[in-house]
């Protein structure tokens, strides 16, 4: 027994389907999430042994801006190109060390730190919507900006 | 990581020297401008990176201003070559 003619029947179960994907498409997650978006530079960190930057110049900078979008990475207005965004782990005084000639004292990184590829640079994940970013020479504290509300 | 650009020697061998002395992440940012051919801004960019640690405090460091001239040379000189071959 039907209650809907053959046409009424595909006309709700394409709807249903339509749905269902969307729903599905919406549910899933970015797997970028967390470094996708605007970042501000908030504390001047540790120098590499070599920097670009004096003290104070590297000072400045804090109160600027990092973009991060999949379609390419700006930092303090200079743009870099599309990321990769590839994660990896890594011990992160051995990393810091060989990687920056850095030291990892001053960062308060843990002991296994995710880094990630933002092309120019990495952001090393530190806690919920805060990175630690190099740039210049510099390693920086960085915070995630608030999203607009709409 | 240099992928797109095919390198001159001296090139190479000034990113070597480079890479040698502020780290491989460290040199990140030179990379990415050698590899998007902004061969002007590498040349610009290598020179900045003359600071140094000294007693806790980042000073510019004579010795490798020098260092820097010598490793930013070959980027100059291709940037130049190729302004000229525009003309």
């Amino acid at each position: 027994m039907s209650f809907l003619p053959i046409v009424g029947r595909l006309a709700v179960m394409t709807t249903l389907s339509a749905f269902v994907a969307h729903t599905a498409h919406a549910k899933k997650p970015d797997k970028d999430a967390d470094i996708l978006g605007t970042w501000t530079l908030t504390k001047v960190l540790d120098p590499a042994d070599i920097a670009s930057l004096t003290d104070q110049q590297a000072a400045a900078l804090v109160g600027t801006v990092l973009i991060v979008r999949r379609d390419g990475v700006v930092i303090n207005g200079e743009p870099c190109r599309a990321p990769e965004l590839t994660r990896r782990r890594h011990d992160a005084a051995k990393y810091v060390r060989e990687g920056y000639h850095a030291r990892v004292g001053g960062l308060g990184l843990p002991d296994i730190v995710t880094v990630i590829d933002l092309d120019c640079t990495e952001a090393f994940f530190k806690e919920r919507e805060k990175i630690v970013v190099f740039w210049q020479g510099y390693f920086y504290d960085a915070v995630r900006q608030p999203q607009a509300k709409r | 990581m240099v992928r797109l650009q095919k390198l001159q020697q001296d090139q190479f061998d000034a990113l070597v020297s480079l890479t040698y002395n502020a780290g491989v992440h460290g040199t990140g940012n030179v990379y990415s401008l050698v590899d998007t051919g902004r061969l002007a801004e590498t040349a610009r960019q290598i020179r900045t990176m003359a600071s140094a640690r000294v007693n806790g405090q980042s000073v510019v460091a004579r010795g490798l201003i020098s260092r820097r001239a010598e490793e930013s040379a070959p980027f100059d000189a291709a940037a130049k070559s190729a302004a000229m071959a525009k003309k």
